[in-house]
């Protein structure tokens, strides 16, 4: 996370050009070996914890915590395990995750779309702006487990409260980036647009969405943990009948601690996959330009470039 | 517009927002017992404050919350030092750290409670986990960002690892670890509720949301709870950032106007005659790196770049809670 840009964001300084040129040599050098060792350092150290952990579990046979082996067995039979033809997923399996991986998705893109969309409108004029502020503020300090009971009370059971739930929660991070960042749009460029008399479609599509667009990945990032956390909790509580939540709390309740620990495995597997999968896309649509603003010593050159590098 | 419209604005918002509320609990279109027009509910609200065990209630949960968080500071501030300055280690624990990170914390609460029950232990050790990440990605962050130019010089000086690591590193990376901090206190707040509400007897904020929920007309209570929630997420909230202000008043810059970035940022260590003359970069390096600024432009001289673009503000980047892109100004 951290090595790459700050050979860029360093300046030359007083030092001389060649000095500067074997400078980074040495340092692109020095960085792969290390990031070969660091790779096989890694490996290395996971497979030792896991030994460890199979070792240790395995001598103490405690309940509580089961050796690795056996959960990642106790998870195949439980859910991959199922014939070819429904991509090997078992009739549990298909009960279990495929229902909480819908409603999470549907939450996400409900909020991801309606945070967008209020947000740029927020965002466009500084009265709105300074209108939603304080309520925005405190729509996002509310812990948002606090509200299920609510939604428990005003909705139905099951989908419905879990939908309202994950929405709620994981609106206010986009909305408020996506504000921002359509607020810190550059006014010159702005100008620009009147004079060029773009269409309000055409300053959304050129100028807003692209000078938001980091912001509202950040925004989007933090808004898919939290979906992840709503979805696991407000299946947590009783009433529900399907879900990953809905599995954790059964196997609690029986006091099966294989069950347990292979959920949680799940839903690490399953957190890390859709933090990369996103942070792919991120990386996809907006590739150069984020990088570059993020070293803002720079800041309206490198963006005006970004822009015209997108206009032709 | 001037701050007082703002504010005037602002104020109207949250009137309307009350009002959009009070009309949709008086419409009817759910039953009045299922949602409460605002008015009832703030009224109730105010009158929980001056309830003794809801008061009882909410220190509980604080207490929790303080705990938890002060073990995460514990636990993450070291390590993070020793994980962003020892690469060996960095890479070392790297994976098993990829590895817990993406659990959600709040799944756990079923198997810490098997372990450890339903008390107070279950909760501070949830909210420790759970708050342990944003300050630890922070710290290492941060001291990835600190200016090379101030641990050169220093280490030319004579001092070694660990007092160039006190002096230099660490305050160059205390406003990342704060910036992680008050991440990590929303967290903390997030699971401390969580747990609450699903264990469901004990004391609590949460624990009285959840028997408010069971009892007959209780949505009431329960949204005079939420609304005493937000209540200290946003004071939580306010005091981190005004502490963040008060203790890193250079930081402003990475959010202020350039013009008042330029005073704010010259003006708390006094070495801007240092400064003066042809960037003389070694002794204004380390004194900014002293004075705890990650203050890169200073090594270059004046208005060698405008120091909005060089100031300690963690920018999203690679981890989700490296990111303080959710922060309000």
């Amino acid at each position: 996370m951290r090595g790459a840009p700050t050979h860029e964001s360093r300046r030359p300084g007083d030092h001389g050009a060649a000095a500067r040129t074997a400078h980074l040599v040495g340092e692109t050098a020095a960085r792969t070996a290390r990031l070969a060792r660091g790779a096989l350092l890694r490996r290395l150290v996971l497979v030792l914890a896991l030994t460890a952990w199979q070792l240790g579990a395995r001598a103490h046979g405690s309940v509580y915590f089961p050796p690795p082996a056996r959960i990642a067995r106790h998870a195949y039979d439980l859910w991959f395990s199922g014939p070819v033809g429904h991509a090997f997923l078992t009739p549990a399996a298909v009960d279990t995750i495929l229902p909480s991986l819908g409603r999470m998705a549907a939450g996400f893109v409900l909020a991801a779309v309606v945070g967008v969309g209020l947000g740029i409108l927020v965002g466009r004029s500084p009265r709105a702006y300074a209108l939603c502020d304080p309520v925005l503020q405190f729509a996002r300090a509310l812990p948002p487990p606090t509200l299920v009971p609510v939604f428990v009370v005003v909705f139905d059971f099951g989908t419905p409260m879990q939908l309202a739930s994950i929405v709620f929660s994981a609106i206010w991070p986009v909305l408020i980036n996506t504000a921002e960042g359509a607020r810190d749009t550059d006014p010159l460029r702005l100008d620009v647009a009147a004079v060029l008399r773009l269409t309000a479609v055409e300053r959304l599509w050129f100028l807003l969405l692209p000078s938001a667009l980091p912001r509202i990945f950040a925004g989007l990032r933090l808004s898919l943990s939290l979906c992840l956390i709503l979805m696991v909790f407000s299946e947590l509580l009783p009433g529900t009948a399907n879900g990953i939540g809905f599995a954790l709390t059964d196997a609690q309740s029986r006091s099966d601690l294989l069950t347990v620990w292979a959920v949680l495995v799940l839903l690490g597997a399953l957190g890390y996959l859709l933090n990369t999968g996103l942070l792919a896309i991120v990386k996809r649509l907006t590739g150069k330009r984020s990088h570059e603003r993020r070293s803002k010593g720079s800041h309206k050159s490198s963006r005006t470039e970004s822009r015209k590098g997108r206009s032709t | 517009m001037n701050r007082r419209q703002e504010l005037a604005l602002g104020a109207l918002g949250a009137l309307l927002a009350l009002g959009a509320c009070e009309a949709v609990g008086r419409a009817g279109i759910v039953r009045r017992s299922y949602l409460p027009p605002a008015s009832e509910v703030l009224a109730r609200a105010v009158e929980l404050a001056g309830d003794r065990t809801f008061l009882d209630d909410v220190a509980v949960t604080l207490r929790a919350w303080a705990l938890g968080l002060g073990l995460a500071c514990a636990i993450a501030i070291p390590l993070g030092l020793l994980l962003g300055s020892v690469p060996v280690v960095d890479d070392a624990v790297r994976a098993v750290i990829e590895f817990l990170r993406p659990l959600p914390s709040v799944a756990l609460i079923p198997l810490v409670s098997l372990l450890l029950g339903t008390g107070t232990e279950t909760e501070v050790t949830l909210i420790t986990y759970a708050s342990i990440w944003p300050i630890l990605f922070n710290t290492v962050y941060g001291l990835g960002e600190t200016d090379p130019l101030a641990k050169d010089t220093l280490r030319t000086f004579g001092f070694g690892r660990l007092s160039i690591l006190l002096r230099v590193e660490l305050p160059a990376t205390a406003p990342f670890i704060v910036a992680g901090l008050r991440i990590s206190a929303a967290t903390a707040l997030v699971l401390a509720t969580a747990t609450e509400l699903l264990s469901g007897f004990g004391q609590g904020l949460g624990i009285f949301i959840a028997q408010a929920q069971l009892a007959t007309d209780g949505t009431r209570d329960v949204l005079a709870g939420v609304v005493w929630a937000g209540v200290l997420g946003l004071v939580i909230n306010g005091v981190l950032v005004w502490g963040e202000r008060r203790a890193f008043p250079w930081r402003e810059g990475a959010r202020g106007t350039r013009g008042a970035t330029r005073a704010a940022w010259r003006s708390p260590g006094g070495s801007g005659a240092r400064r003066g003359g042809s960037g003389g970069s070694g002794p204004t390096a380390s004194a900014a790196g002293r004075r705890g600024g990650p203050d890169r432009a200073g090594a270059h001289g004046p208005g060698a770049a405008p120091p909005g673009g060089v100031t300690g503000r963690p920018r999203e980047h690679g981890s989700g809670e490296a990111a303080d892109g959710e922060a309000p100004t």
